[in-house]
């Protein structure tokens, strides 16, 4: 009775492995199998080569590979429809996202209800069932791991982005904990796996650490982006409704002038003082303002990360119905725990005091309280100066400061 | 060898699992090379199994509950040998009982129809 040696037995092996023999039980036995048919024919002279050959011609074309298949397909009946299940779930799941997305930059109502569903479906249905397809025939913990981590990762970095979406608490923990999976355990395992790889060792070491740079890089690039694009075009509306409504006041104030200088002159001219000063204050808000939008536009700032943050101020939201503009100012700086804000009271008081000297003291001396206005200009806190990173959120309240200004210009000029 | 030397694929195809569960409630364990040597000796070559049927269908066995494997290392190869389960040995039984029963129906049907046949034939 012949024997295979080592050699001959690795010889059958790769032939398998060729044939894309990849189930592991059904890959030992047919070795065995077809070792069994080359033996029987040995023993009865035939060499190893031309043994093999008939070996193989006796599972017929193709068959050691329908063997496989059919095996697979035999086993796999159950799996089957789960799978079937997974990918309708996929579909509906990124459907449902989608059309969240595009109602989202389309601004059309429903958008949140589909984001909810669809990543929802996603990462509590479609993630869970694809790790039970994914992991099906892979044994043992080693093997399992990295899918389980990955898996677990995506779900975590998935309910962060509808978290975050959702302006729900708790968004930041599950950004952590994602990350930290994918991180610490996925990554490691993905990088032992390919490295191990020994074919391909280097190539799969390399693509991989090309797509974590690319998932980084895409990280970092939404994660301002987004922040930015969003402020600048919120900051544009503002102040294209402060121009509109200061081209009003100018016209009511030129009106207003042009009757008082027939009925009283003196008041006509008091009236030129304010707009005068206005401007030179509305120009100083402009320089200060532009100073600092050109401070930001390096995209390295944290301060785009602190937009959001800062916006969600309860004193900001309370702005409006409640407390008044220099009221909330203060407010706002207690809640982010520095002075930059209140710093614009003074200023604000002492323009409140220059119209009012100007409009309703017998003698008024603007030179005074022009010099009070510009002390407190220069106190405006600049970044360098200060540590705090809400310099973009000082143009917002400059804006609401303008708007506030030419409110009371107007009161002022009512009551003229 | 793979295309049944003389019966039909379509005769075959509803018997190799009683044929591998009676070899199996026999013998005891078996592998898989053994059940295709074991089929053809036994039918002088007249079944035979090819490799392509018989392992999903062991598998598909395996993983209904009706047999279990045990591997042994031969030198650098293993090999699985199966063996029939406790509610295997019970529908080995059954199924050997059904196709007794099965061919002695075809045998009267197709004896009858022999002579209907022939009645027919000739009438």
């Amino acid at each position: 009775m012949v024997s295979l040696t080592d050699d001959e037995i690795d010889q059958v092996h790769d032939l398998l492995v060729a044939k894309g023999i990849s189930y592991t039980a059904l890959k030992e036995e047919l070795l065995d199998h077809l070792c069994c048919l080359i033996e029987g024919q040995m023993d009865s002279g035939t060499g190893f080569h031309s043994a093999l050959h008939s070996a193989t011609e006796e599972f017929g074309p193709l068959g050691i590979e329908r063997a496989q298949e059919a095996t697979l397909y035999l086993l796999n009946l159950k799996f089957r429809k789960m799978k079937k299940a997974t990918s309708i779930l996929g579909m509906a799941g990124g459907l449902f996202t989608i059309a969240g997305t595009l109602f989202k930059i389309l601004h059309y109502p429903g958008a949140s209800i589909l984001l909810v569903l669809g990543l929802g479906i996603i990462a509590l249905l479609f993630m869970p069932f694809a790790l039970i397809v994914n992991i099906k025939g892979q044994s043992g913990i080693k093997a399992k791991a990295m899918p389980i981590s990955g898996f677990i990762g995506g779900i975590f970095l998935i309910l962060f982005s509808l978290f975050k979406i959702m302006h729900w608490p708790g968004a930041s923990a599950l950004f952590i904990v994602g990350v930290g999976v994918m991180l610490l355990v996925f990554m490691p395992l993905r990088f032992i796996k390919a490295y191990r790889n020994t074919e391909n060792k280097w190539y799969d070491v390399g693509s991989l650490t090309v797509v974590l740079a690319g998932a980084l890089l895409m990280f970092t690039l939404t994660n301002f982006h987004g922040y930015k694009d969003n402020y600048l075009k919120a900051v544009r509306a503002v102040e294209t409704k402060a121009i509109y409504q200061y081209e009003e006041l100018t016209n009511s104030i030129a009106h207003k002038s042009q009757v008082l200088s027939k009925t009283s002159p003196e008041k006509a001219r008091r009236l030129k003082d304010l707009q005068i000063a206005n401007e030179l204050l509305v120009a100083s808000f402009y320089d200060y303002r532009n100073f600092l939008l050109n401070n930001q536009n390096n995209e390295h700032s944290p301060f785009y990360s602190e937009i959001h943050t800062a916006s969600n101020k309860a004193s900001l939201k309370e702005y409006g119905s409640g407390p008044s503009y220099l009221q909330a100012l203060e407010a706002f700086d207690n809640e982010t725990g520095n002075d930059k804000l209140s710093k614009h009271v003074g200023l604000l008081k002492a323009y409140e005091m220059l119209s009012l000297d100007i409009m309703q003291k017998e003698n008024y001396e603007p030179e005074n309280t022009l010099k009070t206005i510009a002390e407190n200009l220069k106190n405006l806190p600049r970044e360098g100066s200060t540590s705090a990173n809400l310099n973009m959120l000082y143009v917002s309240f400059l804006n609401v400061t303008e708007h506030e200004l030419r409110n009371y210009q107007a009161t002022l000029l009512a009551s003229l | 060898m793979y295309i049944c030397p003389m019966y039909s694929k379509e005769l075959l195809r509803g018997t190799f699992k009683t044929i591998i569960l009676k070899l199996l409630a026999e013998h005891g364990k078996m592998y898989g090379y053994e059940i295709t040597q074991k089929i053809k000796e036994m039918s002088d070559d007249k079944i035979t199994i090819t490799e392509g049927s018989l392992y999903p269908l062991l598998h598909k066995l395996e993983q209904d509950g009706i047999l279990i494997t045990e591997t042994m290392q031969i030198g650098k190869r293993k090999r699985r040998y199966y063996r029939l389960t406790e509610s295997g040995n019970g529908l080995a039984q059954q199924m050997v009982a059904e196709f007794q029963d099965f061919m002695k129906t075809m045998k009267v049907i197709l004896d009858n129809g022999n002579v209907a046949g022939d009645g027919l034939a000739y009438g």
